[in-house]
């Protein structure tokens, strides 16, 4: 009990991972912007491809569904001009819990209006916009609430390490109990589907892509618990990197291979709750 | 703050990423538990401020996919457009414009409408299929069609949808449908 209340009330930890993180994360939506901006046609406008249907759940579900309920033209473009200008709040260290909530609140409804484009990425995204909301607070004179915001952020930043965790295991669980990915098959395949490769991809030899594929499982199921093993750290990062800039770059799927580097970040300081094996 | 104080929320807090997190795993778990209420609670907390899914490439795709598309000229009829090919390669252009939107969106829902079909073999339909998966296909290209060759309604095109995989290939040729 002793170590879980000197871990959340101890200090802000990893201040400088977290402010290089969230810039990354604010200049990656400034990115989504851009995105949204250059494919304003297809998927905003009037003549947009994307099929709507009316949500109306419950009170969480229809504030999440805004913009699909009462969409209009200039509706999405206040949306999409307001995240910009949030973002660009954040940049310049100004946010605070009502900003960054609210940002939230804005990429959940984007996401949400443009539900059949999504990828994994955007739903992590949108977790860590939620978590995002409680880092690095405004210090202010009751200090008894300092504690409390101080608890919030280092809360945050080991949900996020959690939910990064949970991902790929989940991922990786997933592939264990999947015939075509046991068989080593799973890339070769993938990679002979036009959507998810390029020339190169789909040239690649038989033989290394079976390598491949039980590598990419034994990584995503083993990065959880390697992750916080110290000297394992670089030949993790440097494998996942690899494999998201593929996936980003040779499959297709950018803002999710981008996404999932960004979250390396916060695992490059190594504070006090790692096993320290050297 | 005081010790206790400092204990209770200490415990407060780490319940809390506790449920969180045990929700967020039951509701992205292949294996679900079978239990109403519990599933009713779980939905309601994830969906969809938590919602997620990990079940990335699971199974491998192994079926190549094709949707061709031609209208009505004044004389005949254009030549077959292979929209989604077309689409791949703009995004394999730059992957940083975002065409990947376009190309996942076209993709899921000609992967949906040619699941909807796999009982049937090959087959031409004379009237346009009646499911909730070719409306949102129809959907798309019908705006596909307006956006990308200025098509001003009414217009009568045709659909072809083709899937290949090792053990076989099957097509769908949609006739009499029209852009309004």
């Amino acid at each position: 009990m002793n170590n879980i209340t000197t871990y959340l009330f101890g200090s802000k930890k990893q201040l400088k991972e977290i402010s290089w993180f969230r810039s990354v994360l604010y200049l990656f939506l400034l990115y989504k912007v851009g995105v949204y901006l250059v494919q304003f046609k297809a998927l905003f406008s009037d003549e947009r491809f994307i099929y709507h249907q009316v949500k109306h759940i419950n009170l969480v579900v229809d504030s999440v569904f805004f913009l699909n309920n009462h969409y209009s033209v200039l509706l999405a473009s206040v949306f999409i001009i307001s995240v910009a200008v949030f973002s660009i709040i954040g940049l310049l260290k100004k946010s605070n819990y009502i900003t960054n909530v609210i940002l939230w609140f804005l990429v959940m409804n984007l996401t949400s209006f443009l539900y059949p484009t999504l990828t994994a990425g955007d739903y992590l995204l949108n977790q860590l916009l939620f978590f995002n909301c409680f880092f690095i607070p405004k210090e202010s004179r009751n200090v008894a609430w300092n504690d409390v915001k101080t608890a919030l952020h280092n809360t945050a930043l080991l949900a996020i390490k959690l939910q990064v965790c949970l991902a790929y295991f989940l991922a990786g669980y997933y592939k264990v109990i999947d015939d075509s990915w046991m068989s080593g098959a799973a890339i070769y395949q993938t990679f002979q589907i036009p959507e998810f490769s390029n020339g190169l991809l789909a040239s690649i030899p038989y033989s290394i892509t079976v390598v491949l594929t039980y590598f990419t499982i034994a990584y995503q199921l083993s990065f959880a618990f390697l992750v916080w093993f110290r000297p394992l750290k670089i030949y993790l990062f440097s494998f996942g990197i690899l494999q998201h800039l593929l996936i980003a770059f040779g499959m297709g799927l950018f803002q999710f291979g981008v996404i999932m580097c960004i979250c390396y970040i916060l695992f490059l300081k190594y504070d006090e709750t790692e096993i320290n094996v050297t | 703050m005081n010790k206790t104080t400092k204990g209770l929320l200490a415990v407060v807090l780490a319940l809390a990423v506790c449920f969180h997190f045990l929700m967020v795993f039951m509701n992205c778990f292949p294996k679900k538990i079978e239990h109403q209420k519990l599933n009713f609670v779980n939905n309601l907390y994830v969906y969809p401020l938590f919602h997620q899914n990990w079940n990335l490439f699971v199974p491998a795709p192994n079926v190549e996919r094709k949707l061709f598309v031609r209208f009505k000229t004044k004389d005949s009829f254009s030549d077959w457009e292979d929209v989604l090919s077309k689409e791949i390669l703009n995004h394999r252009g730059n992957r940083l414009l975002g065409n990947e939107a376009r190309v996942l969106l076209l993709s899921n829902s000609l992967i949906y409408e040619l699941n909807s079909m796999d009982s049937k073999e090959s087959c031409v339909f004379k009237n346009k299929p009646t499911n909730t998966e070719f409306k949102v296909l129809q959907f798309e290209i019908e705006k596909y069609l307006k956006l990308e060759h200025q098509l001003v309604g009414p217009i009568d095109y045709e659909l072809l949808l083709v899937s290949t995989s090792n053990v076989k290939t099957k097509s769908y040729y949609i006739q009499s449908l029209t852009i309004n």
